[in-house]
């Protein structure tokens, strides 16, 4: 029985989705376009978790860089200093974000408005300058090497078509936890916190709670896709923990929409689609370097703030959705007038 | 007009993406049409260069971009290798480990190159070195770090040109000893350049009997360095090292002149440039470093081995654009000449290249150095590899023992 306004998890589209990226390595054999697919679905990962934070529970994070970072560098010191296996270290890398941001959410989750927004971005930089300065463990600026590829059934997970279904398998399982945490009372009661946070704590909704435990859930994602970075790579460097990095999650977020879990992995595949026009425009008229993309995601972003709000995913899906009743309606009209 | 924005954006989106897509299609049938090196007929032999020629570590890349490219002409317009034209991919990596791991798997795996050269930076080749390795495609980087080739036992498939920062230390601590110099206090850049150099300056200590009395940091574009200075001169320090790359190092010059602090500046390989005595004016006066040869042709005697290698490079490069090829150009230089070394001897799969690099190359006399690669040396370098320079009325020169 469907109640009116409770919304289910459309299986249809997962399956669709999930053949999508079955086929995919198929009809494009090209391998760069497949190391773009891969680099893809890691930053799904996050983009997903910021946008239940983002839409749900309606708080920003500046930081998710450094919940990935921390994810990627736990699992290198882990098995490369340390001589675990990766699948050992897979839940330490998920702990240790997920530590962290409960020790945040902890005393952010009380206040309202934009201090976690605050809070993450000193996070993003203290993290930063730690992985950079701590050399004994993370061996400074030049990078963290030697990091141990993944094995399955004593079969090495290589970069290309392995690594690839790997990530993806990672991805929809996020998205699939995702859909239902979002079509469960939870979802129901941060949606809530996210149109009227003081409406729904009289409701008895108990909203810090709420907004920590998605806080931590994000942080436990972007350990996640730090830890497929770390062992898809051989090496790894602050380089690419930077704010920049969580400002490029932000915006893959607020283009695909907040409001929606698919949004945020529209959104991660359009950005990066951006990245491979700049790249293929670049070969073709050097002065296009990639410094361009930045010019591009800032007017994305600006157009999207301005224009769609709700970012492009709910938007289009509205319109098509009003596509079809027009016509349908149209259809009924029709009939209406027939039977006359 | 809101209606029509949102399908506007999405047609554009769809169409640059398709146009993209498309060229490559085209780019890709092409290369068909070329022919790669498979089995049968070689019609030419393609070898794969990325290189940093933008981004943080462009002063580095660009030389190396520009030397390749100058290489590739020569060889073409000489017909080729032993008749067999030659033909390098370049890829620019953005000085990003993200962008230089896309490159490598689409260079190793859509080009199919015999060779990877490059790249520039330590972190980018350590993002390479991970793929060389999955793939067993032979690479050469021209990065400083040691890590890129040691352990050798997890670098089969990978070499390197430039002086490892190891060289470039033992340099230093050589000149110090001739100084009678034996504390010194060291500011580093904060960045993989200057943190590595502090590494081997702690590792190298004891053996040089040099004792490192105050180690101070600075990030790269820092305004003002004089609290670490004054620190360092309290220190009793004998001589202040800097190691880091423009502009640091100048300001650290600037500041202790500025201070009145009187100890002797050693820099780095990272400021043989004309650049630093730009930017330090005329607090540059004395500062010494340690550097590669290219730093001044004109200076190099006629009897060094390595003199035809240099000379003629540099009129090549000179000649062609309107720059200094500096110490970059020559590990470009180098990287390249290897492997056209190799393919001149009949070396033209993956597997015999790497076997030829390792086994065939000794006393080869390239621009950087002369080289001795072998099962337990991937960079094939020694420290004599490196002179000492000193700036004197505005200009380095070559400091004679």
């Amino acid at each position: 029985m469907k109640l009116q306004g409770v919304q289910q998890t459309k299986w249809m589209g997962v399956l669709v989705f999930a053949l999508a990226i079955l086929v995919f390595p198929f009809i494009v054999t090209q391998s760069f376009y497949l190391t773009q697919a891969t680099f893809a679905g890691i930053y799904a990962i996050i983009a997903i978790g910021l946008g239940l934070l983002m839409g749900y529970a309606g708080q920003i994070s500046l930081g998710q860089a450094a919940f990935y970072g921390i994810g990627a560098y736990t699992t290198s010191v882990l098995t490369a200093t340390m001589g675990w296996s990766p699948w050992v270290s897979l839940p330490i890398a998920l702990l240790f974000p997920g530590l962290l941001a409960f020790i945040m959410g902890y005393t952010m989750s009380r206040l309202s408005g934009y201090y976690l927004a605050m809070a993450t971005l000193a996070l993003g930089i203290i993290v930063h300058t730690l992985l950079v300065e701590w050399r004994g463990v993370t061996k400074g600026a030049s990078g963290f090497f030697g990091i141990p590829q993944l094995n399955l059934f004593g079969y090495t997970i290589n970069q290309g078509i392995p690594y690839y279904y790997l990530v993806w398998f990672f991805v929809i399982i996020v998205l699939i936890l995702s859909l239902n945490i979002v079509h469960s009372r939870v979802g129901r009661a941060l949606r809530s916190i996210h149109d009227s946070e003081i409406a729904s704590s009289s409701m008895g909704v108990n909203t810090s709670k709420y907004k920590m435990q998605i806080f931590i859930l994000s942080a436990m994602f972007a350990g996640l896709a730090g830890w497929l970075f770390a062992h898809m790579s051989y090496s790894i460097s602050p380089a690419a923990f930077t704010f920049d990095a969580s400002i490029l999650f932000l915006a893959m977020v607020v283009l695909g929409g907040s409001g929606s879990v698919w949004g945020a992995l529209i959104g991660t595949l359009l950005i990066r689609m951006v990245g491979i026009v700049v790249h293929m425009l670049g070969e073709k008229f050097p002065f296009i370097t990639s410094d361009f993309e930045h010019v591009i995601y800032g007017l994305i972003l600006m157009l999207v703030v301005i224009f769609l709000p709700r970012g492009l995913f709910p938007t289009v899906a509205d319109w098509f959705d009003a596509l079809l009743t027009k016509r349908s309606s149209k259809k009924s009209m029709l009939k209406l007038a027939a039977k006359r | 007009m809101r209606k029509l924005l949102l399908p506007l954006l999405l047609a554009m989106m769809t169409a640059l993406f398709l146009a993209a897509c498309s060229e490559s299609v085209e780019k890709e049938e092409a290369g068909k049409a070329g022919g790669s090196a498979g089995s049968g007929e070689v019609s030419e032999y393609k070898i794969g260069a990325i290189y940093s020629k933008t981004g943080p570590n462009s002063p580095l890349g660009e030389p190396e971009w520009n030397a390749t490219k100058l290489i590739e002409e020569k060889i073409n317009s000489e017909g080729g290798i032993n008749g067999v034209p030659l033909k390098i991919i370049l890829a620019d990596d953005e000085s990003s480990q993200e962008k230089a791991t896309q490159e490598a798997n689409r260079l190793i795996n859509d080009e199919k190159v015999l060779v990877l050269l490059g790249s520039s930076g330590s972190g980018e080749s350590l993002a390479i070195k991970g793929i060389a390795l999955q793939q067993q495609v032979p690479m050469i980087s021209a990065a400083a770090s040691t890590h890129i080739v040691e352990p050798v036992e997890d670098a089969k498939w990978v070499f390197k040109t430039p002086q490892s920062d190891r060289h470039a230390v033992e340099r230093v601590y050589m000149y110090l000893n001739e100084q009678g110099i034996s504390k010194i206090g060291t500011i580093i850049d904060s960045n993989a350049f200057g943190s590595s150099g502090l590494e081997q300056m702690e590792a190298l200590a004891d053996e040089y009997k040099i004792e490192i009395v105050a180690k101070e940091s600075y990030n790269t574009q820092d305004p003002d360095m004089s609290a670490q200075l004054t620190k360092i001169n309290g220190a009793k320090a004998e001589a202040i090292v800097v190691w880091g790359t423009n502009p640091g190092p100048a300001v650290v010059a600037k500041n202790t002149r500025d201070l009145g602090i009187d100890l002797p500046i050693i820099g780095s390989h990272g400021i043989a440039n004309q650049n630093f005595i730009t930017l330090a004016e005329a607090a540059a006066e004395g500062v010494v470093i340690p550097t590669g040869k290219l730093l001044f042709p004109s200076q190099i005697s006629g009897d060094d081995v390595q003199f035809d290698a240099i000379s003629s490079f540099y009129k090549a490069y000179t000649d062609k654009y309107s720059s200094e090829p500096t110490n970059f150009g020559s590990y470009g230089y180098d990287n390249i000449m290897l492997v056209i070394d190799a393919l001149k001897n009949g070396a033209t799969d993956r597997e015999a290249i790497r076997e030829h690099l390792e086994n065939n190359i000794t006393n080869w006399i390239g621009t950087t150095g002369v080289f001795n690669f072998s099962d337990k040396d991937h960079n094939g370098l020694t420290a004599d590899s490196l002179v000492m320079a000193v700036v004197k009325d505005g200009k380095w020169m070559l400091l004679e023992k």
